[in-house]
């Protein structure tokens, strides 16, 4: 399951961006800066393309992308390992939430 | 995978508290610090990190105005260090790795399968003879020539196998089911072979099958006399010899042969009685040496000392040169009695049927037999005079040939 943050609204230039990205089928998330977060179940969520972490509880975790702020919410959440590039969440997910 | 990695190149488990933990995350991913198990514990944070992570931390501590403390090390590079500070540990370590080593080098245990008539002393005597013998190099048993040798020494042996297994030398032999020959005699067969008398005697049957007979049935023989000559001669025209066959000599002969025979038995006995009484003493012992534990006499007039021992053994066939083991002291009184009648009847009679067993044993018919018992006040005599039958004959080379017949031939070519 692959879901694709987005900005809800455009500029001119981000939307030729996005144009030209799509046309030229460039991969969006280095092109665009945008996270990719991939949700194994309810128990494992992998996020590529962050910029940090904001807020760490076992109850929340609040990560800061490109564009917009990804919150994870659930229960007993932990990183299981965070480097530059990439982070594993595991815990019971509750919701995603695009801030 | 990783898990080796990250045990070989050694870890820590950080605890982390203060004013912002997740700044400092940031922080340690912008500055290449792989942090992993990141758990939130309410007021404090633990988490995972490679020992230079550890190192790289410090001034991100600063930055964030956050505080760590190690609470456990784990991996490779942390064990080392442990274990240099216990040198003994690591010395023991070592030598038994060494130990171990060395040890298989040697072979500990030798083990032969397949034998029956051959028993195993004969053939570990056989081995050691040769050289081989456990605590010995592996490198000096010579496995091909090892096999050779135990299939050329006894002819019994038609199949060797030798392996090595680990530290264990099995041998694994088939023995001959058919009837071994003498080859010996057959070697020497163009010479021709005698056959001789064993024992003095009269011969009462004799049918020759190769050879010149030299007695015939009634002739009375001494020992070591010539019955079959293995020189068969060829006779000219004028019935001298010309010259001599020669053969194996091979005939049934049988030689009979008188022998007499006395057994006594006295009528009054020792009896050994014990009294019950015993002491048992710890013995352990190495080689000829033994050590009793035990400082005073034995308290007893007459005692019987019997010994029981157990050798250390290391494997299955592997013993060391110590045992240990217990001496039990019986004491006993010795009581003369008489034997009665019946008593001397069965034990003569005991007595001269295991003669007549190992008479029959070794194949000697028994002719004719008289056989009285004297009593006496003291002591019964059996008095037995026995005619024997015997095929006592062996094969002996044949005497150099007569000289008259070289003379003779000498004159005709002169």
């Amino acid at each position: 399951m692959r879901k694709e943050n987005r900005r809800q609204t455009f500029s001119p230039f981000t939307k030729s961006k996005e144009l030209i990205v799509e046309s030229l089928k460039l991969p969006k998330d280095t092109m665009l800066g945008a996270a990719i977060v991939t949700i194994t179940g309810n128990r494992e969520a992998f996020i590529e393309n962050y910029k940090g972490i904001l807020e760490y509880t076992t109850e929340s975790i609040v990560l800061q992308g490109k564009n917009a702020r990804i919150c994870f919410e659930g229960s007993g959440l932990s990183i299981d390992y965070y480097t530059n590039e990439d982070m594993k969440i595991s815990g019971k997910i509750d919701a995603l939430r695009y801030i | 995978m990783l898990h080796w990695i990250q045990y070989i190149r050694g870890y820590v488990a950080v605890k982390v508290w203060g004013y912002s933990v997740e700044r400092l995350l940031n922080l340690c991913g912008n500055h290449d610090v792989l942090v992993w198990d990141i758990e939130d514990h309410g007021d404090y944070h633990t988490m995972h990190m490679s020992i230079a992570g550890f190192f790289a931390l410090k001034p991100l501590l600063k930055k964030t105005g956050t505080r760590a403390a190690v609470i456990g090390k784990y991996g490779m590079p942390f064990f080392v260090s442990k274990m240099l500070g216990r040198k003994l540990f690591v010395a023991g370590l070592a030598g038994c790795i060494l130990f171990w080593c060395l040890a298989s080098r040697f072979i500990w245990d030798i083990r032969i399968e397949g034998n029956f008539a051959l028993t195993e002393d004969v053939l570990m005597d056989y081995l050691e003879e040769q050289g081989i013998h456990t605590a010995m190099k592996k490198s000096a048993l010579e496995i091909a020539e090892l096999e050779q040798a135990l299939r050329e020494d006894y002819n019994l042996i038609t199949w060797t196998s030798v392996q090595l297994r680990g530290t264990t030398l099995l041998i694994h032999i088939k023995e001959n089911e058919m009837p071994v020959y003498d080859n010996r005699n057959k070697a020497d067969s163009d010479k021709g072979m005698d056959l001789v008398a064993e024992k003095e005697g009269v011969v009462t049957y004799i049918i020759t099958r190769s050879g010149v007979p030299q007695v015939a049935c009634g002739d009375t023989v001494q020992k070591g006399d010539v019955l079959v000559s293995g020189a068969v001669p060829v006779y000219n025209e004028d019935t001298t010899v010309r010259r001599y066959q020669y053969v194996q000599a091979d005939a049934d002969i049988t030689l009979s042969y008188a022998r007499n025979l006395s057994l006594e038995e006295e009528i009054a006995y020792d009896e050994k009685c014990y009294t019950g009484e015993s002491i048992e003493i710890p013995v352990v012992g190495t080689g000829e040496k033994e050590v009793a534990f035990r400082i005073r006499k034995v308290p007893y007039d007459f005692y019987d000392t019997s010994e029981e021992k157990k050798q250390v053994q290391l494997l299955d066939h592997l013993y060391l040169p110590v045992y240990y083991g217990k001496r039990t002291v019986q004491e006993y009184e010795i009581v003369p009695k008489m034997h009665t009648e019946e008593e001397m009847k069965t034990l003569l009679q005991g007595r001269w049927r295991k003669i007549i067993a190992t008479l029959n044993e070794k194949g000697v018919q028994i002719a004719e037999k008289n056989v009285t018992i004297k009593k006496n006040e003291k002591k019964w005599v059996l008095h037995a005079h026995m005619q024997l039958e015997e095929s006592a004959v062996k094969l002996t080379p044949t005497i150099t040939p007569p000289v008259e017949e070289n003379e003779e031939e000498n004159t005709q070519t002169d």
